[in-house]
């Protein structure tokens, strides 16, 4: 009896503690990734630039133009990702589940597809009117669209079941992955190029004025997540049983729903696909924390924005002056490190 | 000391609110973000190339030693693979590129992403994209382009007038033929053909033969084998890329073992790079290209292959060995 409480209070400590550890982490690592870099830029002078105006017009452009944006974005898309990781995987109950499943995935890559093969044709408008903002923007445009579609599928007379949901995911995924593929037949060599480089996932490119919109939904997504976790909670001991003790189980599941949907699509629009982030940072943090929700989405959040923006501190420097696609990274990194923590649980239950 | 404070103050908001900090952040930022053009180096010293036809050309100008950074297209010559990478000309990274710290980024139209583009011209580099060049009658204008970029413009004049020789031989070639044989275009390895709006449809046309799938595809596409036998091409052009993806696979020469191209041994191996690239190699792979269409023709007197030829006859070969 004894040992158990003591064990209890040791991972309560744990919990407290983890949130404002793992924040000055990020903080940390977002300054270290900002003076990291092709060009050489010390931590000092970067401190300096960040506080007045400095004559050096090249490091001026490295550090606010190129740098900040990418490492804002990653902080938030990690985030995003993760956190949407674990909404999900309650959502479903089932530690395997991600985005994808409710067509993320597919939808954005449909969209990228869609704007790069028949930019110059059918949808030249489009992409005239947008210049470089119509791939992320029909990409998150038919993100929603697909993952709208499942959840009307999902929703049928009323009710709004998992089993309805993932059937309608699996479906209707088939169905854009089919149409993706005609497109992928039709293109030419260069869009052929451009949309493997799309589906391999990167950060770099955005100036701030265009990540903006990105960080916002993400962010107010995170948030309206954050306010879920009592609730989901509840939920994690069964649909019936939440719904017993006073919870609107349906409304619960459509909310996380639209959270998860809006908040991928953003981060999926932007920067590709980036997998591993939703399925590693969730399980890695659950097996720190545990599974209350009121520590485990924020310290999701965090650590989601601490394991993308190391990722992407190495994508860009390890093999300058050329650059690693970050999905590559996230595996290399993330499968290894899980593995570890997955062993190390194991030898402890021993 | 003025540092630590403001980190000090950033850490004290942010412990309050986790995610004000980043919003008040961006705000600040978006303010923050301004920029001056540089003034364009006269003669550059370091350059950085993305896109192997440029590269091409600055080798064959003999200023190679400025070079101090290409793509993953530039291939040719293989001493230019030993040059830093940045990455594939459409997939460029910036930070990458400045950090070779160049005075002159030579970049074909099709560099990319655009946005990163962008964020190249915005930091003030001397970003210079050669426009509406890949066309195989302005790679003189291409070369005189470059030359002037690196200040070396009479020598850029001759390697352009050089290419005059391959011209005149390409044009005598065509004067003496009659009608035009069926050209099939193929990858080496599989069963992929060009059709319309691509380069190797457009080098077929001037050497004088006739793209058989120009009428039915655009673009490289894959045709299943039975469609290929249907085909009854007179000449077999097989493209690969480098030295060790010539050889046309079996499966390209038994299917096409009825065709007149076969029957006739008239399959070609041709160099992706050295016909396609609209470098200074070009003009002459063009001439190799016509008369493979036209063997009986004679070249012009003293005309002379400047480049290693990089064109064979695979079916002669095989029956050697």
């Amino acid at each position: 009896m004894l040992a158990l409480g003591n064990r209890l209070l040791a991972q309560q400590r744990i919990r407290v503690l983890s949130i404002p550890v793992l924040f000055i982490i990020c903080i940390l690592v977002f300054f270290i990734a900002l003076s990291q870099g092709g060009v050489v830029i010390t931590l000092r002078e970067t401190m300096l630039m960040l506080t007045q105006p400095v004559d050096d017009q090249l490091k001026h452009a490295i550090i606010w133009q190129i740098r900040l944006p990418r490492i804002l974005l990653s902080m938030v898309v990690g985030a995003g990702l993760a956190t949407c990781g674990a909404a999900m995987q309650a959502l479903f109950r089932n530690p395997l589940a991600d985005p994808g499943l409710i067509g993320i995935a597919s939808g954005a890559a449909l969209g990228a597809v869609a704007t790069i093969v028949l930019g110059t044709s059918l949808f030249a408008n489009f992409s005239d009117n947008l210049g470089y903002y119509a791939v992320p923007v029909g990409a998150f445009l038919s993100c929603i669209a697909v993952c709208m579609f499942i959840y009307r599928l999902g929703a049928q007379n009323g009710r709004f079941t998992i089993v309805s949901l993932l059937l309608a995911g699996i479906a209707v995924n088939a169905i854009v992955n089919a149409i993706i593929g005609i497109l992928t037949l039709v293109s030419n060599e260069q869009q052929l190029r451009d949309l493997t480089f799309w589906s391999m996932g990167s950060l770099a490119g955005n100036h701030l004025a265009m990540i903006m919109p990105t960080l916002g939904i993400i962010i107010g997504c995170c948030i309206g997540l954050l306010r879920l976790s009592k609730p989901l909670n509840v939920y994690l001991l069964g649909e019936a049983q939440a719904k017993h003790v006073g919870i609107n189980v349906t409304k619960l599941k459509k909310q996380v729903f639209i959270y998860t949907a809006l908040c991928t699509a953003a981060a999926v629009a932007i920067t590709g696909v980036i997998g591993f982030v939703g399925l590693i940072v969730p399980h890695i943090m659950r097996l720190i924390l545990g599974p209350d929700h009121r520590y485990l989405l924020p310290a999701c959040m965090l650590g989601g924005a601490l394991m993308l923006s190391l990722a992407d501190l190495f994508a860009r420097t390890i093999m300058l002056p050329a650059e690693v696609p970050i999905g590559l990274i996230t595996s290399a990194i993330g499968g290894p490190f899980f593995l570890i923590m997955l062993l190390k649980t194991y030898q402890g239950a021993k | 000391m003025k540092t630590v404070s403001i980190f000090v103050f950033k850490l004290n908001l942010t412990s309050m609110k986790p995610l004000s900090i980043l919003f008040i952040m961006f705000v600040t930022l978006l303010a923050n973000s301004y920029v001056h053009a540089s003034p364009q180096p006269v003669n550059p010293q370091r350059i950085v190339v993305a896109g192997g036809s440029i590269t091409e050309v600055i080798y064959a100008l003999g200023e190679q030693q400025r070079i101090v950074g290409v793509d993953s297209t530039s291939v040719y010559p293989a001493a230019a693979t030993q040059k830093p990478q940045i990455g594939y000309v459409r997939k460029i990274s910036v930070e990458g590129v400045l950090s070779l710290n160049p005075d002159l980024i030579l970049a074909e139209s099709d560099i990319g992403p655009k946005k990163m583009v962008e964020q190249l011209k915005l930091t003030g580099a001397n970003l210079v994209i050669l426009h509406e060049n890949d066309n195989f009658w302005r790679i003189e204008n291409k070369i005189e382009q470059i030359a002037k970029q690196l200040n070396v413009v009479s020598k850029g004049n001759m390697l352009a007038d050089s290419l005059q020789a391959d011209r005149k031989a390409l044009s005598y070639i065509l004067e003496q033929t009659s009608t035009k044989p069926k050209v099939l275009v193929i990858r080496s390895s599989k069963l992929m053909v060009a059709g319309a709006e691509t380069t190797a449809d457009e080098l077929v046309t001037i050497a004088g033969g006739v793209n058989m799938m120009a009428q039915t595809m655009v673009n490289w596409q894959t045709i299943s084998s039975e469609a290929a036998l249907a085909l009854n091409p007179d000449v077999i052009i097989s493209m690969g890329i480098g030295a060790n993806d010539q050889q046309p696979s079996a499966e390209i020469l038994s299917v096409f073992k009825y065709s007149n191209a076969i029957k006739n041994a008239r399959i070609y191996n041709f160099d992706a790079l050295y016909l396609l690239s609209m470098g200074p190699r070009t003009p002459q792979a063009a001439v190799e290209l016509a008369h493979a269409f036209y063997p009986k023709t004679r070249l012009p007197d003293g005309y002379q292959y400047r480049f290693l030829k990089l064109a064979e006859n695979s079916t002669k070969q095989q029956d050697e060995r």
